[in-house]
């Protein structure tokens, strides 16, 4: 691969890093910059970066899944439940989650595609039904004491000092950086994403790629409770929705990097970008600061994409919106749009 | 209702429009007087929509342009001052919104007359909006969705906004552009008796339409324009049919005769297998109606006809984008409808009209963008792309079409117009396609490009039938070994050879015999594809 040049613009996530890493090693040079930090901020953010791999595979080809949280959600309920209740082993189970996550992508798919309901409510009403059923069956109550420590260990072994979960990440956003990037699959989803209807037109089967990626989103969401289940070790209803925005906004932000549309790389950078800073500043406000991540997050993802905004008006080659735009044909698609003059 | 001028209702002297280096219009002077309907005819490109825009307020005319309604004169550029002056128009899309009731949809613009705490006096503006449309002759349900009229219906409720007294002045000058354009027969036949209601009023009426057999039932006088500059003005009893082509027309230009040479070496350079092309029996779509056509390998056909015929929908029918009726064959094998990726494996490919809607791919590379509609020949086994080998096609396809100070991992919409559309071409080329369908080829693309791109088009022509839909009659007379002229969704004439001129091209697309194709048209229901 060529060289990337790094520039301010493609790799702003990159300066921010710095920024923040020279600020508070000055902050609490005693604390922050140790591998105890790293690790702990690495591992803390491997389920919203899988979640935020499952919310970017659908963005690419202009289709939103507000379901992943939900389903993250829904894969800890059926592992859970099936490990308390039956005496089959975690692996076996852990795949029966995963499917069953398939299995209500498949029915997102439907909704989209055959049923011409908009992505964004689509995915928004089966939130909500996963929700539902994971209040059903759990009843409501917390569970814990019933994973066994080979499922712990799943994540909590360590290799090379970082514990698996890292690498477990790593090894996602390789395979669909491999997929996205190199792969006809993976020019197929940013045809779709650009233009559906100009993808139409060449060929492209865009009913198919839009199924796929809402298949492809459960299954990593159904991935992502597993691995969050394994870390924390207990069941609760709590979990799962509330990473359903710090996951939209590495991606969003994710795709100001690097590249000019949503991509893998950009969203890790921009993941462990603000990720760092959080944990910079909670810190430096000791008295806990809770409320420090949802403001970070959000100032940040508008900070960034306004300035990816203001760049590229600022290069003269017509107006460019990041995010969310609304394609010819009505649905919702992401990245940059523009306009030749 | 308004009160005139004694002499004109509009007045228009020394309208003159440059744009860049080209001048769009010049010299152009016209009156309209109370009561009358004035035509304004001539081809694309000849100015009529550059006055129409000058008299809307959207462009800036050369300073020695004067416009007055009454006593009063426009200022330029300023659509307000239009309105003040009592100019109406209305378009051929109409404006209206397809899911607002015909009472909202009037209120669109000068808005509701308020009833007691601000809110919308339902009763009184339904009624007010059944009055409106009973003095054009409709009886319409003011309660029902837009959606739900007929074509001529919809154009009456545009119409009767733009009379409408709600306006702070009253209606003076009624511009009609191109409004009976996608307009069935017997639709068509209505409107223009609202039209003939209209003059009782005293409004003065422009009308603009490229069906001429219109202008002659309704016109008392016609401006007729070409290439910016005004052709004649004439009266009731010269504004015939055949008067008005020959006005459109002027003389007969003569072609270069290179174009000829490599026609016919394009026809006979390749001896066509039987069966070998594309063959089309009774296509059908929202305006198309049973057509039956083939062309050969080594052929151009031309496919032409006014706006609203057929012609711009022909494209995307054969190619499966639009749902059709009727058998599509490339070479023996029948195509599935609406599966466009289906037809590109069978042979036939598409190089869409509208660039910026249906074929480019935004913040995706020239590269990205040329090869999307086949990977597998850049694809190892495994799925990865070979980005060296697909480097190597993409920029042997930017050398052989001179896209000029393009490079392969540029963002395509950074390109100009004419480089874009060279690369869209590529994209359809690169597959060797057995039929080839051009949409408006050359459409927003530069002069020069446009000579690669009819280059490039010849070059292929041994190899592929190619089908060419285009409202560009020089283009289809450059290009074609033969042409279709299409009327009404029917075929009505077909040129070969030496017989494919503009004017005669023109000639059948305005002609007005009552053939039975178009008396078959006309029996149609009233369209239903309100946007």
């Amino acid at each position: 691969m060529k060289l990337l040049k790094i520039s301010v613009r493609r790799f702003s996530a990159v300066w921010l890093f710095a920024i923040f890493f020279v600020i508070f090693t000055i902050a609490r040079p005693e604390i922050y910059p140790t591998m105890a930090t790293a690790r702990l901020v690495l591992s803390g953010q491997v389920a919203v970066g899988l979640l935020a791999f499952a919310v970017l595979v659908p963005l690419a080809a202009g289709v939103f899944d507000l379901s992943v949280g939900a389903m993250m959600a829904f894969s800890m309920i059926v592992f859970t439940y099936l490990v308390q209740h039956t005496e089959l082993s975690w692996v076996v189970v852990a795949v029966i989650a995963v499917v069953a996550c398939a299995a209500v992508g498949a029915i997102n798919g439907f909704l989209v595609v055959k049923l011409r309901v908009d992505s964004f409510i689509a995915t928004l009403g089966m939130s909500q039904v996963l929700l539902a059923l994971m209040l059903f069956i759990s009843q409501n109550r917390q569970i814990s004491d019933v994973y066994s420590h080979a499922f712990l260990d799943f994540t909590r072994g360590r290799f090379l000092g970082l514990t698996m979960d890292v690498y477990y990440l790593l090894a996602v956003a390789i395979v669909l950086w491999y997929v996205m990037e190199h792969t006809p699959i993976g020019r197929y989803l940013y045809a779709v994403g650009g233009n559906a209807e100009a993808a139409r037109l060449a060929g492209v089967r865009v009913d198919r790629i839009m199924w796929s990626s809402l298949i492809a989103s459960a299954v990593i969401a159904g991935f992502a409770g597993l691995i969050y289940a394994s870390q924390v070790g207990v069941f609760s209803t709590n979990f799962g929705a509330p990473l359903l925005f710090p996951a939209f906004a590495a991606v969003f932000f994710g795709a100001t990097q690097i590249k000019n549309r949503p991509n893998v790389w950009g969203s890790l950078i921009a993941l462990y970008a603000l990720a760092f800073g959080v944990q910079g500043l909670q810190l430096v406000f000791f008295d806990g600061g809770y409320w420090i991540t949802p403001l970070f997050n959000g100032v940040a993802l508008v900070v960034a994409v306004a300035f990816a905004s203001y760049r590229r008006i600022g290069g003269g080659r017509g107006r460019r919106r990041v995010g969310r735009r609304r394609a010819p044909d009505g649905a919702v698609a992401p990245a940059a749009s523009s306009s030749s003059t | 209702m308004a009160v005139m001028g004694e002499a004109q209702a509009l007045w228009i002297r020394d309208a003159g429009m440059t744009f860049g280096e080209t001048t769009v219009l010049s010299g152009v002077s016209l009156d309209v007087a109370p009561g009358e309907v004035h035509a304004l005819a001539g081809h694309n490109g000849s100015g009529k929509s550059t006055l129409v825009k000058i008299l809307a307020g959207r462009y800036v005319p050369h300073p020695e342009t004067s416009v007055h309604a009454g006593d009063a004169s426009l200022e330029f550029g300023r659509p307000e001052s239009s309105m003040a002056l009592g100019l109406r128009f209305v378009h051929q899309n109409l404006a209206l919104v397809a899911d607002l009731s015909v009472t909202e949809n009037l209120a669109l613009g000068p808005g509701f007359g308020a009833g007691g705490l601000g809110r919308i006096a339902w009763p009184k503006e339904h009624r007010r909006a059944r009055q409106e449309l009973a003095s054009l002759g409709y009886e319409v349900d003011p309660r029902a969705p837009v959606r739900d009229l007929s074509a001529s219906t919809r154009s009456a409720v545009a119409i009767a906004r733009a009379l409408s007294d709600r306006a702070a002045t009253a209606a003076r000058i009624l511009v009609l552009d191109e409004v009976t354009a996608t307009m069935p027969l017997a639709e068509v036949q209505r409107l223009l008796a609202l039209v003939e209601g209209l003059k009782q009023r005293g409004v003065g009426i422009l009308m603009i339409s490229h069906h001429l057999e219109e202008l002659e039932t309704v016109a008392d006088r016609a401006t007729i324009l070409r290439d910016g500059h005004l052709v004649a003005t004439v009266d009731r009893a010269d504004v015939t049919v055949d008067n008005l082509t020959r006005l459109i027309m002027g003389e007969t230009r003569a072609r270069a005769r290179t174009d000829m040479l490599d026609r016919l070496t394009a026809r006979t350079s390749d001896p066509q297998a039987p069966g070998a092309g594309l063959a089309v029996q009774g296509l059908t779509g929202a305006r198309i109606d049973g057509i039956s056509f083939m062309v050969r390998r080594g052929e151009i056909v031309g496919f032409s006809g006014v706006t609203g015929s057929g012609r711009e929908e022909l494209a995307e029918l054969l190619y499966g984008a639009l749902p059709r009726g009727g058998r599509v064959t490339v070479d023996g094998h029948e195509l599935p409808p609406h599966r466009p990726d289906r037809a590109l494996r069978a042979g036939l490919a598409l190089v869409p009209a509208d660039r910026a809607r249906h074929a480019v791919l935004p913040a995706m590379s020239v590269r990205e963008n040329l090869t999307i509609s086949r990977l597998s020949d850049v694809t190892r086994r495994g799925g990865w792309i070979r980005a060296d080998r697909e480097r190597e096609q993409v920029r042997a396809w930017i050398d052989t079409l001179s896209i000029t100070g393009a490079q392969d991992v540029a963002d395509v919409v950074e390109l100009s117009g004419g480089n874009q559309q060279k690369v869209m071409l590529a994209r359809a080329i690169r597959l060797q396609p057995k039929v080839l369908v051009l949409d408006e080829p050359t459409q927003g693309v530069d002069v020069g490009a446009i000579a690669d791109i009819y280059a490039l088009i010849r070059a292929i022509a041994p190899q592929a039938a190619i089908v060419v839909c285009s409202s560009d009659l020089d283009e289809l007379a450059r290009l074609c070994t033969s042409v279709h002229v299409l009327r009404r969704g029917r075929l009505i004439g077909h040129l070969e050879g030496d017989e494919v001129t503009e004017t005669n091209i023109a000639r059948l697309e305005l002609s007005a015999e009552p053939s039975p194709e178009t008396a078959h048209a006309s029996h149609r229901a009233p369209d239903e594809d309100l946007a």
